[in-house]
């Protein structure tokens, strides 16, 4: 029986992707047949997007979750919403007191707080802060406060519409196989503007010979930025090929390449092809 | 599954039955299996995850004279490995990902945001302060802000937890109605 912290990370990781095939396949059975685990996951999955869309994820889950978590189109309806409410959320908070509503403790009872006068919190009651009786001082101390709410308020719009990781433009290159690194100088230079959210790579093959196809991207030291399983096949310009959609934040300026295997109905992979490019900004 | 083979209101009511002899615990049981397949999908991934999931009904349907002879324990279990060999067939032919329409994306934001508003309006006061009060910090002041709240209310920090999130679920599900009645 795993505890609560232990489940929690379980799900954490089953969302993003990262649990081993047999690990996914037993959390997967527990998912269908137990209802606890079901209304945990579903939380979780409320909270890892609230962390993403706050930029609390560690990079390596941010790139999970960019990569993984929201391939579904309904995680990024949840996405959506997150982000609507979250920014409802800090509208409200700016305009009502913590306290003075009833908050239910269960389903009939509640405890009540002292409440405001009115039904809706007062948005001028700063006025009426105790200690200053004086109105001189009152309305100098609301103006402070009024430039405060409205600084931060700007501060929080922007940096709520500005989105941490907005999908932003997609760029889409064609290229084609066999360039070495060198070649790169005069062949695929991809000139990616600033604004760019996606780059999708469409990796051109001479024929679909393989059931799927795996992508390696790796910088100019080796390093892996990214893999990618099961690349979707798409035709470009009549010719066979496969697409790998990178976030444009991983790849600075600098030369990469693309290692592509195919995999075998036997589960044994061979590698295909490799794609060198340079990206270089306007 | 043959190719000819189409889901007929009698499949369906032998599925109900193999799921529960209860009509009202069968149909229950039905709307479970088949929302928890979505989940399931939607987390491998899948572009389709409400076709796939119900794919994976339309096969064990078709299915059920085998399974009524054959196959003994819980159903969900036979779901869950006809579930994995759709997927697998899925993953064959994976489809591309559209790309993402930004001034769309930005109306729907828009119109979200109105109904977000609507649907708020429509919480008890109750409701309405727990959930902005749960959701209102961020980071290390969050953690201290809900054990506070749930100090005051008198239950475990799990139970807020499950309470705010419950709130906020339903809120999402007036919002996505309330998207699709500005749509028709």
């Amino acid at each position: 029986m795993e505890t609560n912290g232990t489940q929690q990370q379980t799900i954490r990781d089953y969302l993003l992707g990262s649990l081993l095939a047999e690990q996914q396949a037993q959390f997967e059975e527990r998912l269908l047949t137990s209802d606890q685990v079901y209304e945990e996951l579903v939380i979780v999955e409320d909270e890892l997007i609230d962390e993403y869309l706050r930029e609390e994820l560690p990079a390596p889950e941010r790139e999970r979750f960019e990569s993984h978590f929201l391939a579904a189109p309904e995680h990024q309806e949840k996405v959506r919403f997150a982000r609507a409410f979250t920014k409802y959320v800090a509208a409200e908070s700016t305009v009502r007191p913590q306290e003075g509503a009833a908050i239910p403790l269960s389903e009939r009872e509640t405890i009540e707080f002292p409440k405001p006068t009115t039904g809706r919190p007062p948005k001028s009651g700063w006025l009426g802060f105790p200690p200053i009786r004086n109105p001189i001082y009152g309305y100098a101390l609301a103006a402070g406060v009024l430039l405060l709410v409205v600084g931060v308020s700007w501060f929080a719009w922007r940096n709520l519409n500005s989105g941490p990781r907005d999908p932003g433009r997609v760029l889409s290159f064609v290229l084609t196989p066999g360039l070495s690194r060198g070649d790169a100088e005069g062949g695929n230079r991809l000139t990616v503007p600033a604004d760019t959210g996606t780059i999708r790579l469409q990796l051109l093959l001479p024929e679909y010979r393989h059931e799927s196809y795996e992508a390696s991207l790796v910088d100019a030291e080796g390093r892996t930025v990214i893999t990618d399983r099961n690349l979707p096949k798409q035709l470009a310009n009549g010719q066979p090929g496969v697409v790998l959609d990178v976030s444009a934040s991983l790849v600075p300026a600098g030369d990469y390449r693309v290692k592509l295997n195919g995999l075998n109905p036997d589960g044994n992979s061979e590698s295909v092809a490799s794609y060198s490019f340079r990206i270089q900004k306007p | 599954m043959k190719k000819d083979w189409v889901l007929t209101r009698e499949s369906f009511e032998a599925l109900l039955d193999w799921l529960d002899p209860n009509r009202d615990a069968a149909a229950l049981r039905y709307e479970t299996i088949r929302s928890r397949l979505i989940k399931i999908f939607a987390c491998r991934g899948c572009l389709e995850a409400e076709d796939l999931a119900d794919e994976t009904i339309n096969r064990v349907t078709s299915k059920l004279p085998e399974i009524y002879t054959n196959y003994t324990g819980e159903p969900a279990r036979y779901f869950y490995g006809v579930a994995n060999k759709v997927h697998l067939e899925y993953t064959r032919r994976r489809p591309v990902p559209p790309l993402p329409d930004q001034k769309a994306d930005c109306e729907q934001a828009e119109l979200e945001y109105a109904c977000l508003d609507r649907c708020v309006a429509k919480l008890t006061s109750e409701q309405r302060e727990l959930v902005l009060a749960y959701y209102q910090e961020e980071k290390h002041a969050k953690i201290e802000h809900r054990k506070l709240i749930a100090s005051r209310l008198g239950i475990a920090a799990n139970a807020l937890r499950i309470r705010a999130h419950r709130i906020r679920a339903s809120l999402q599900q007036c919002v996505k109605e309330c998207v699709q009645e500005a749509a028709v």
